[in-house]
């Protein structure tokens, strides 16, 4: 079949993909997010995501102002059509496994928690197929089905993630977050930095730019998955760092299950980590259906395939035996400690600023090209 | 049906459309204009140019069409009888399409069709229609669904006792003076053909036949026996009308129509079965639903070529969009209110013959939990009725895998006072509480299918019977934990509060689901099955409409989905229906409220600055 359109993904709105978006990076709060932050930056900790979500924002918003010149088009398939695919295909098979290997890594993560918290007895490879299981079906349909039920658990995620955080208050202590600056503030920034590794919004919404229904709105998207993220994984911080004292919080390995292992409102409301298992379950499933689908997407637009689905039994199966490749949980954190969070940003957030920049100063050089471009798009529509 | 050539009077101004079966050689034989017709009758001999063999074997007696020779019908009768087919005539191999002149043949051709005499059920009356030169004619009806009184009264009455026809008007004139001052009957329609003719008279119409006129009138005297419109029957309220649609298609759709009296109101009927025809009506709004949508419901209608289509339950499932889900794809209901309801927010209502359940198309999933009722009372009560319902949803869904899953799973949840109750009333118990809880759900199910099947005088004995003295009993053996009669009971309720018959059969299976998954993985089985569950929800469609809108993908909607907002605050109709008319009230419809006179107010004077 000669086919030489993207690959079909069906369209999002943007109440949608916000949605979305969001809960795929705020995601991370539920796993050793919080309490490496907190080791890394002590008291200040809860600042250190803000500080990554106005670099985030900002990079972002480069990256907007650079590819408003492309409109109905991801940054692969300009760099494609501009710097040739000898550019192209490196930089989709790097954005690819930067999915791949997040995605398994947060599949080992939760696998590991759901067997600490609640199922201490099953075997981790049940836990991991059965989670397998439900994100192959997720990821088969695709991100028009992920950002409704982004949109549908928005909601219930929101107000289980407050009653979280309100809960274990009885236990909290402002104290516990002075001195103010915690290890101080260029330590605060520099983790500040390297944490945007963390915020893939970036990468995802310059992959995700032809997807969007209304893109007039597509800043708004940005922006606000961006702030949303950063504030509530700093509220978070706050509550963690407020209720733990700094000493110990590094060594917490499930913050939010400890938080959540101290509610005790009276003699009935108490215990009530087996409740929220609900909501990390159902986030978590969202983020690794999105890993899933990303790589596969990337796979498929990179090779100029025009289907997904075929890609994902042999993604997933790859997946589920990369995940195990960590001998234990301390060597999980330990990547995710020493190589993602380091290293990640270049990938996530240098890169594709680098090549939208570059995008934009060759398009600008080559006058007539996005008009030609445009013209040869419209060609292949009818 | 063969081709064969005869001789008829001259008719003036034949109509063209007889020319479809006919081909006229205009020829004179004699003193009197005849005309030597080319037709297709029905008795006759083959006068295919070539020398076929039919179906049987046998060669017929062929003329060749140009070799014309007329014969008369007694020699044809014993032609035909001699023609070796074991006797058979020629019209009792195949039929013609068109109504033929002669009423002797007519007759024949309805023996045929309808298999007469062994068929009791077709009533043919020959009669003569009065004056001093009588011509004949037939009427044909079926026993038990025409009215009688009115083909007394209306059809055979003036037709024998107060008519003066004369014989010798041309055939086109004669049926025109009878339909037009003859027959008193409401609904007289002229057809051609035989499809037409039968397929009147097996909808309770009475057919009327003429000697020498190749047309009939069907007059229309439906009139079987069918429940006079009641009660629903699984969707009642207390606020609100109480009428159900009934087994009778057209009081069906003249239901809706009188409490939606609109001009813009269409109504189109269509029959559908190849066997058996079933008439099918969809009725929509013009103006008001999305003209895409209803070419979606024909052409997904046309495509439904069966036999027999009996109910709108398969009906159904022949045009649901994703045939797998446990989800339904329609709104069945019995309720004319809400049918026209449904019209006026742009859906397309689907009557399928008798049945008295209508389908309403696309649905989105939260209609489905919505009654009437919630829109008849004022919006606090409907938004309190509503919670309740979706609540129940859960309960009906979830409380039995939740209840296996704290006592397996994870008994911290629950205080120690309460875990150590729960234990002590398990203490007896020998059995998981897996088997506890399937085998009393088991037994639930079999009172609901009994309680459904058992003849309604001793319905109710059985209810507690099998309810209470089960119960009670099987606790006291010690094989069910009390505890667990609270849960089952309590989900039993639940799943009875759904207010969509389809809806409540989903939710049951589902439930034996999350039972297994909670069995097998506690809570972390509840939720994988969960967001299955919800995944599926959110991309399956009714009419291309996603089923979780408003809310996943968000469309714009009044206050109508999971509350029941304030009734003057709905100005628009359901987005995801894609209508026409998206508004449906003035944005103030209280203006003589202070409120609103005080906001119009302040509104007028922050645009003047």
């Amino acid at each position: 079949m000669n086919y030489s359109g993207p690959v079909r993904t069906g369209r999002v709105g943007v109440g949608e993909l916000t949605a979305l978006l969001t809960i795929y990076t705020a995601t991370d709060v539920f796993l050793s997010y919080p309490s490496r932050v907190a080791k890394e930056s002590a008291e200040s900790g809860w600042m250190i995501p803000l500080v990554s979500g106005v670099i985030v924002l900002a990079v972002f918003l480069i990256i907007n102002a650079c590819m408003k010149r492309f409109p109905d088009e991801n940054i692969l398939d300009v760099a494609r059509q501009e710097l040739t695919v000898f550019v192209s295909v490196p930089l989709g098979i790097i954005f690819m496994l930067l999915f791949f290997s997040q995605t398994a890594l947060v599949m080992r993560e939760f696998t590991e928690t759901v067997i600490t918290t609640v199922l201490p007895r099953t075997p981790s490879t049940v836990v991991a197929l059965l989670f397998m299981a439900v994100v192959y079906y997720f990821a088969y349909k695709g991100i028009e089905g992920l950002s409704r039920l982004a949109m549908l658990l928005s909601a219930i995620l929101g107000i289980g993630l407050l009653s979280l955080l309100i809960m274990p208050l009885t236990w909290f202590d402002v104290h516990l977050l002075q001195p103010f600056w915690g290890r101080g503030m260029l330590t605060t920034i520099f983790y500040g930095g390297t944490n945007t590794s963390m915020f893939l919004n970036v990468l995802l919404l310059s992959l995700l730019y032809p997807t969007v229904r209304n893109q007039r709105q597509f800043v708004r998207v940005g922006v606000i998955s961006i702030g949303l993220t950063a504030v509530l994984m700093s509220l978070v911080l706050i509550v963690f760092i407020g209720v733990f004292p700094a000493a110990p919080t590094g060594q917490v390995p499930f913050p939010m299950y400890q938080l959540a292992r101290l509610i005790y409102i009276g003699r009935f409301v108490q215990r009530l980590e087996s409740v929220f298992v609900f909501l990390w379950t159902a986030a978590a499933v969202l983020k690794m259906g999105l890993g899933l689908w990303m790589t596969a997407y990337l796979y498929a637009s990179t090779f100029k395939m025009p289907l997904y689905r075929p890609l994902l039994p042999a993604i997933a199966l790859a997946l589920y035996v990369v995940s195990f490749l960590p001998p234990d949980f301390p060597s999980v954190q330990l990547i995710s400690a020493n190589i993602f969070e380091p290293y990640g940003w270049t990938v996530s957030i240098a890169l594709p600023v680098v090549i939208a920049v570059v995008l934009y100063l060759r398009s600008g050089r080559a006058q007539g090209n996005h008009s030609k471009r445009r013209i040869a798009r419209a060609a292949r529509a009818n | 049906m063969d081709e064969q050539f005869m001789l008829t009077p001259e008719e003036s101004h034949e109509s063209s459309s007889d020319d479809k079966h006919s081909s006229t050689i205009r020829r004179s034989f004699g003193p009197k204009r005849l005309t030597l017709k080319r037709m297709r009758v029905y008795y006759g001999i083959r006068t295919t140019g070539d020398a076929k063999d039919d179906a049987s074997g046998n060669t017929s007696v062929v003329l060749g069409s140009k070799e014309v020779k007329p014969i008369s019908m007694a020699e044809l009768h014993e032609r035909e009888k001699n023609s070796g087919a074991n006797g058979e005539l020629a019209w009792n191999r195949r039929l013609p399409t068109a109504v033929q002149h002669d009423l002797a043949a007519n007759r024949a051709i309805i023996d045929r069709i309808f298999y007469l005499p062994t068929n009791a059920d077709i009533v043919k009356r020959d009669f003569e229609i009065g004056g001093e030169q009588t011509v004949h004619g037939m009427i044909v009806f079926v026993d038990g669904i025409a009215d009688k009184t009115i083909i007394n009264t209306a059809i055979l009455e003036p037709l024998m006792l107060l008519s003066n026809l004369d014989r010798n008007q041309l055939q086109s004139e004669l049926l025109t003076r009878v339909k037009n001052a003859l027959l008193p009957g409401n609904q007289v329609m002229e057809f051609k053909t035989w499809k037409e003719a039968t397929e009147n008279i097996l909808a309770g119409s009475t057919v009327l036949f003429l000697e020498g006129v190749n047309s009939i009138l069907s007059v229309e005297t439906k009139g079987w026996e069918h429940r006079t419109v009641s009660a629903t029957q699984t969707e009642s309220v207390v606020r609100g009308p109480h009428d159900g649609f009934t087994e009778s298609f057209r009081a069906n759709t003249g239901l809706v129509r009188s409490k939606l009296r609109s001009s813009e109101l269409i109504t189109e009927i269509t029959q559908v079965g190849k066997l058996a025809s079933t008439d099918v009506a969809i009725m929509y709004i013009k103006g008001v639903v999305n003209p895409k949508l209803v070419r979606e419901v024909k052409k997904r209608l046309k495509a439904l070529v069966v036999d027999y289509l009996p109910d709108s339950g398969l009906a159904e499932q022949f045009l649901e969009d994703d045939p797998i889900g446990v989800i339904p794809k329609f709104l069945s209901t019995e309720r004319p209110d809400r049918v026209a309801y449904g019209l006026t927010e742009g859906q397309v209502a689907i009557f399928i013959g008798h049945s008295p359940f209508v389908l309403l198309a696309p649905v989105m999933f939260w209609s489905l939990l919505h009654t009437s009722e919630d829109a008849y009372l004022r919006w606090p009560y409907g938004t309190f009725i509503r919670a309740i319902r979706m609540l129940s949803l859960v309960i009906a869904l979830l409380l039995p895998a939740l209840y296996i899953a704290v006592t397996n799973y994870h008994p911290e949840m629950i205080p120690t006072d309460l875990m150590l109750a729960v234990a002590a009333t398990r203490e007896r118990v020998p059995f998981p509480v897996v088997t506890e809880v399937l085998v009393m759900e088991f037994s639930i199910e079999l009172i609901r299918e009994a309680g459904i099947r058992i003849p309604s005088v001793i319905g109710p004995t059985i209810g507690i019977v099998g309810a209470l003295i089960l119960g009670q009993a099987a606790v006291a053996a010690g094989i069910i934990s009390p505890l667990l009669i609270i849960v089952v009971a309590v989900t039993a309720l639940g799943s009875f509060t759904m207010p969509n018959y389809n809806l409540s059969f989903s939710v049951r299976l589902l439930r034996f689901g999350f039972i297994i998954a909670a069995a097998t993985f506690g809570f972390y089985g509840i939720i994988l099955g969960l967001m299955l569950l919800l995944m599926h929800m959110v991309t399956v469609k009714s009419f291309g409409v996603p089923m979780m809108a408003p809310i996943a993908p968000h469309r714009n909607s009044s206050p109508d989905v999971i509350r029941r907002g304030q009734v003057f605050q709905m100005e628009t109709r359901p987005n995801a229906y894609f209508p026409l008319d998206k508004r449906r009230q003035k944005d103030f419809t209280r203006t003589w409220s202070p409120v609103v006179k005080d906001y119009k107010k302040d509104r007028k004077s922050l645009f003047k600055e």
